[in-house]
């Protein structure tokens, strides 16, 4: 079974960018903003979440507290997807509880290996495969 | 037979007055009241004749037995005085009881017939002696020797008078006699005190007359002024003791004295060779029997020590006075409870009270305000613990101007004993205006400093976004598996995503040339019309495209309304405001245009968009602000456009103002 990964990116340019990179080796569910990215996020138990941070209404930093108070996704691997990339910038993502942490412009190449490289084992070599 | 009792002390007058009682009488003597009294009660008299004045019981307290006695109480009395002879005396008598006062001394004849009528009521006791039918040889003989026994009656009570007159200036002479011996050891002893006095006296002592001629000298004086005694007595006092520019001064003390008044007063006097010496010289009038002033008593005391002590310390005074007055400094004293009881004249410059206006706890008034509490509490505190005190603080003039002063105080000892503090304000303003400066420019670099880190955090964020966009389609675009179609839409995303990225460089560029001045202002002359139409049809389509009304409201002949100012930078304002009121607007419509108000031109621009809730319409002209925080928001942009609009409207000498409440749209206006 693929690993299933949950994107929350209100930029639809973006979305469609990780989506197409991404669909081809894992299941992608998408949110476009915090509310719902929670709510979908409890319902389907992603494998990993992939988390812009400069979203409408709840940002990127409340959205990662509020999915690890919740029990299920506690243990979930959360990667923050930024333009957020100044000095500060990462440690405030990773303070939040962020997993792992890839500044935008993104390499589309690049990409999938960046996040599996944040990734804890077993999910480490399932991605891989 | 009458019973007669007579009391008398003295033998004769008993036998005088036996013998001018009627013949026949029965007589009883006795030598006192007591004697009689117990005579009577044993045998009742008719009749009882007393004298007065007599030891062991009186005629008076006898009188009055006699008349508390039941068996006697109506028994005659009769007093027969020398001693008591006052009618006065008589009426004292008559008041105790008596029936009778008679003086003695009295003719025979003249006390029978006084006594008579006692006699009578009681019978035929007396026989009468002036019966001339009985005349006889026996009546002759009773005659004369009731002459002879008045005769010797005023003898003796002639010589009674004498003999009692002659005791008394005996007696008198003795007193005199004592006196006199007394007063005169008295004198002397006295005398010998006075000397002692004098002589013992720290002082100089001098009695001089109403000349000033010198009648007396103490050893004491003589020492004093260097002069022996002879060469002083006689003398006139003021011309050989003193200057001759004190000798009015003196003739005047001397003239006060001759009105009996006493004073005090210090001068210079001359010694023997020449020699000053300071005294202080109490002087009192020296009064005769008819209390005249004669002349005039001088104390000298010597207070050259005093002097040298006085004019040291006025020395010093003067010195400290000089010192404080031409402080620059402030300078205070205070008692142990910090109350003030000294300032100098700086430090009432300093803090703009009068000398009266700062004793006690007024000082306090001119603290400011904001300082006074804190220091009040610290000055009490260390008074409380008797220590150093320090504080900066203000005054604050009537006038508003404000002084800074560094104040510092230290206890004040007086032979160990605290007495109170001195202290001193230097004026620190300048310092503290340098202060101030100092820290309104690091604040101000360290704000400067904040606002570049958020600037280049927001460079990088807004950079990143669109080359997201950029490098990620322009990736796929080589990848073999893209179709034609998605070529197609990748072209135009990365069309955007350039478009943005050049409009979020341009924004930045704008507004670090206005935040480092280096923008240039040419002024020109054009129609303002034909800018805002040019702007009109720039943003026609977006507004198309999001179904916005947009319409364009010229006054009339506005047309061609000429105006002088940049052209490029004022389309660079409107582009500003009708993209914010595009992109912030999602029904309704937009107007925008001119209008003339008070010789100026009013440009708006008018949305029926979101609107700007009233407490934030405060931040909208800050860098990077929209109404939302940077992390949640939902409108794209760099948050620059009202900034960089603003920015250029002060540049071209306008202003701009905005009316907006949350969900009715806003309106902008800039008056150039």
């Amino acid at each position: 079974m693929k690993l299933s990964i949950f994107i929350i990116e209100d930029n639809e340019q973006n979305m469609y960018l990780l989506t197409y990179l991404l669909e081809e080796k894992y299941t992608v569910y998408q949110a476009f903003n915090g509310p719902s990215g929670i709510a979908i996020a409890k319902e389907k138990r992603p494998d990993v979440i992939l988390l812009d941070i400069q979203l409408p209404e709840m940002d990127g930093y409340a959205i990662a507290a509020a999915l690890r108070a919740s029990g299920d996704l506690m243990e979930t691997p959360i990667i923050a997807v930024t333009s957020y990339a100044m000095v500060g910038d990462r440690e405030r993502i990773m303070a939040a509880g962020a997993t792992g942490y890839i500044e935008k412009p993104i390499d589309p190449d690049m990409f999938i290996s960046q996040m599996i490289s944040f990734l804890p084992e077993p999910l480490k070599t399932k991605a891989s495969a | 037979m009458k019973t007669i009792m007579i009391v008398d002390d003295k033998p004769e007058n008993l036998y005088l007055l036996k013998n001018m009682l009627p013949e026949g009488s029965v007589i009883i003597m006795a030598n006192n009241g007591a004697e009689a009294l117990g005579l009577a009660r044993k045998t009742p008299p008719d009749l009882l004749i007393t004298d007065i004045l007599m030891p062991v019981m009186d005629g008076y307290t006898l009188c009055k037995e006699w008349r508390r006695d039941d068996l006697l109480k109506s028994i005659p009395l009769i007093f027969y005085t020398a001693t008591y002879t006052d009618p006065q005396d008589e009426r004292f008598a008559m008041s105790l009881g008596a029936d009778k006062f008679l003086l003695k001394p009295q003719e025979p004849e003249a006390f029978l017939e006084q006594i008579k009528e006692f006699l009578d009521d009681a019978g035929p006791a007396i026989v009468s002696s002036t019966q001339p039918a009985e005349v006889s040889e026996l009546v002759s003989l009773k005659e004369y020797n009731q002459v002879l026994i008045r005769k010797l009656e005023d003898k003796v009570a002639d010589s009674d008078q004498a003999r009692a007159a002659m005791q008394r200036y005996a007696r008198e002479l003795e007193r005199e006699i004592e006196e006199r011996k007394h007063t005169e050891i008295a004198l002397s002893q006295r005398e010998e005190q006075y000397r002692t006095l004098v002589e013992s006296m720290n002082e100089g002592l001098v009695m001089v007359d109403n000349q000033d001629t010198i009648l007396f000298v103490s050893s004491q004086f003589c020492t004093m002024t260097g002069y022996p005694e002879k060469e002083l007595l006689g003398k006139t006092g003021y011309k050989i003791l003193f200057r001759p520019e004190d000798h009015n001064l003196i003739l005047a003390k001397n003239q006060d004295r001759r009105s009996g008044s006493k004073d005090t007063y210090e001068l210079e006097m001359i010694r023997k060779g020449g020699e000053p010496l300071w005294v202080r010289i109490s002087g009192s009038p020296v009064k005769n029997n008819l209390n005249e002033t004669i002349g005039s008593i001088g104390v000298f005391e010597d207070i050259s020590e005093e002097k040298k002590v006085t004019s040291l310390l006025d020395k010093e005074k003067v010195l400290f006075q000089t010192l404080a007055t031409a402080s620059p400094v402030g300078i205070f004293r205070t008692l142990p409870d910090g109350k003030t009881t000294y300032v100098n004249p700086k430090w009432c410059e300093l803090s703009g009270l009068s000398f009266e206006e700062a004793i006690g706890d007024g000082w306090k008034k001119a603290v400011h305000p904001d300082d006074i509490g804190i220091v009040d509490v610290n000055w009490k505190t260390d008074i409380v613990s008797e220590r150093p005190s320090r504080a900066e603080y203000r005054f604050l003039h009537p006038d508003g101007r404000i002084v800074w002063v560094l104040g510092s105080a230290v206890p004040e000892m007086h032979e160990g004993e605290l007495i109170g503090y001195v202290g001193i304000i230097t004026d620190i303003t300048e310092r503290k205006n340098y202060e101030n400066q100092l820290l309104a420019a690091k604040e101000k670099a360290e704000e400067s400093n904040r606002l570049k880190t958020a600037f280049l955090n927001n460079i990088s964020h807004e950079v990143r976004t669109p080359l997201n966009g950029i490098l990620g389609f322009g990736e796929l675009m080589l990848d073999p598996k893209t179709t034609e179609e998605e070529k197609q839409l990748y072209l135009e995303i990365l069309q955007t995503s350039s478009d943005r990225l050049l409009n979020i460089i341009t924004n930045f560029m704008d507004i670090s040339m206005i935040t480092s001045g280096s923008v240039e202002v040419r002024h020109q002359l054009f129609s303002l019309g034909e800018i805002l139409n040019q702007v009109y049809y720039q943003f026609l389509p977006r507004a198309q495209s999001r179904n916005l009304g947009f319409q364009l409201k010229l006054p009339g002949g506005g047309g061609n309304y000429l105006i002088d100012t940049d052209a490029v930078l004022l389309k660079k304002i409107l582009i500003h405001l009708i993209d914010n009121a595009i992109k912030f607007s999602d029904k309704g419509s937009i107007e925008f245009g001119f209008e003339h108000l008070n010789g100026r031109v009013r440009i708006f621009v008018k949305d029926q968009g979101i609107g700007i809730a009233e407490d934030k319409i405060h931040l909208i002209y800050e860098h990077f602000m929209q109404e939302d925080p940077l992390n949640t928001r939902k409108f794209e942009g760099s948050g620059l456009g009202l900034s960089i609009a603003r920015g250029l409207v002060s540049l071209l000498g306008g202003t701009i103002e905005v009316q907006s409440r949350k969900g009715e749209g806003a309106t902008f206006w800039v008056t150039i």
